[in-house]
């Protein structure tokens, strides 16, 4: 049972330095060879002034950017085999790029009950709104979660 | 790579689908390292037989990363994704082979920049919806250069 009294709380801040070999460990997993996730030169030669993160880097920096001071699990009292990722939406502001650096804050927007096969559902909808090191807002992104 | 302007985008084309290779353990536990994401639902499988899932499960965000790719591809900048976003619908384990496809929704031009919408998928072999969703990109127009 989530503890409805952290709804409309920022439940964590946390600051992530883009690190492009996270970047190529990050691709490399995923298998997708792209050239301009692995080099400087490559990333240019495409027209970009570094080597850009893929689309779903954001997971890396709200996970390895929170893990060693914060579990979203702990926060919401769950254990994380009860919970099933159920949506995930990214809006990008701005590039991001290695050598960046961001602050993000995540914040817990609602949790709603429903009726599941197997018994009674809570699905989270959290908030992350991420900055760069010259203030400005690159991404927001919005996360759902079920808790079973 | 190629980069997409708007002006080569057919309203309801197929983007070029993506078929990857098997889904495999060690694929699991290097997306976990990768991600941070060590839930013992993806990388150790005797929790997921006491859950009740079978062996491990992959992770959504690793299906996802597998639709970023496509649409990377097909956009040749990454930088022209504006908006991402997908509902994790079924489970993918390893042996699955996921294949990504989408096609062009909409097309507009609003205050001089052109904007797409497409929806997209990942399924298995057996047609299993892993997840949907849809973009959004602004592409460059080839009037304004």
């Amino acid at each position: 049972m989530v503890n409805r009294e952290l709804i409309g709380k920022v439940l964590s801040t946390y600051t992530f330095e883009i690190e492009k070999g996270k970047i190529r460990e990050f691709v490399s997993a995923i298998g997708d060879p792209n050239p301009i996730y692995r080099s400087e030169a490559a990333a240019r030669a495409a027209g970009y002034p570094n080597i850009p993160i893929p689309p779903t880097f954001p997971t890396v920096v709200n996970i390895w950017g929170n893990n060693e001071g914060f579990s979203i699990t702990d926060a919401l009292g769950v254990p994380s085999p009860r919970l099933l990722h159920g949506e995930e939406d990214y809006t990008y502001l701005a590039p991001v790029y290695a050598g960046d650096t961001i602050t993000s804050a995540i914040t817990l927007k609602s949790v709603e009950e429903k009726q599941g096969n197997t018994g009674k559902l809570e699905i989270i909808l959290f908030e992350v709104v991420h900055t760069n090191q010259r203030g400005e807002e690159v991404l927001h992104g919005h996360q759902v979660v079920v808790a079973r | 790579m190629t980069r997409l302007y708007f002006e080569d985008v057919q309203l309801g084309e197929q983007l070029p689908p993506l078929t990857k290779a098997p889904v495999t353990h060690v694929q699991l536990v290097r997306y976990a390292g990768a991600s941070g994401d060590f839930n013992p639902l993806h990388t150790d499988p005797e929790v997921g037989k006491a859950v009740g899932t079978g062996g491990t499960i992959a992770h959504g965000m690793l299906i996802m990363g597998f639709v970023g790719q496509m649409i990377s591809d097909y956009l040749g900048d990454t930088s022209n994704l504006y908006r991402f976003r997908v509902r994790f619908q079924n489970m993918t384990r390893p042996g699955d082979v996921i294949t990504c496809s989408g096609h062009v929704v909409r097309k507009y031009e609003e205050a001089g920049k052109g904007y797409i919408e497409a929806q997209v998928q990942a399924v298995d072999s057996t047609g299993d919806r892993k997840v949907a969703g849809s973009f959004t990109a602004i592409l460059p127009l080839r009037t304004s250069i």
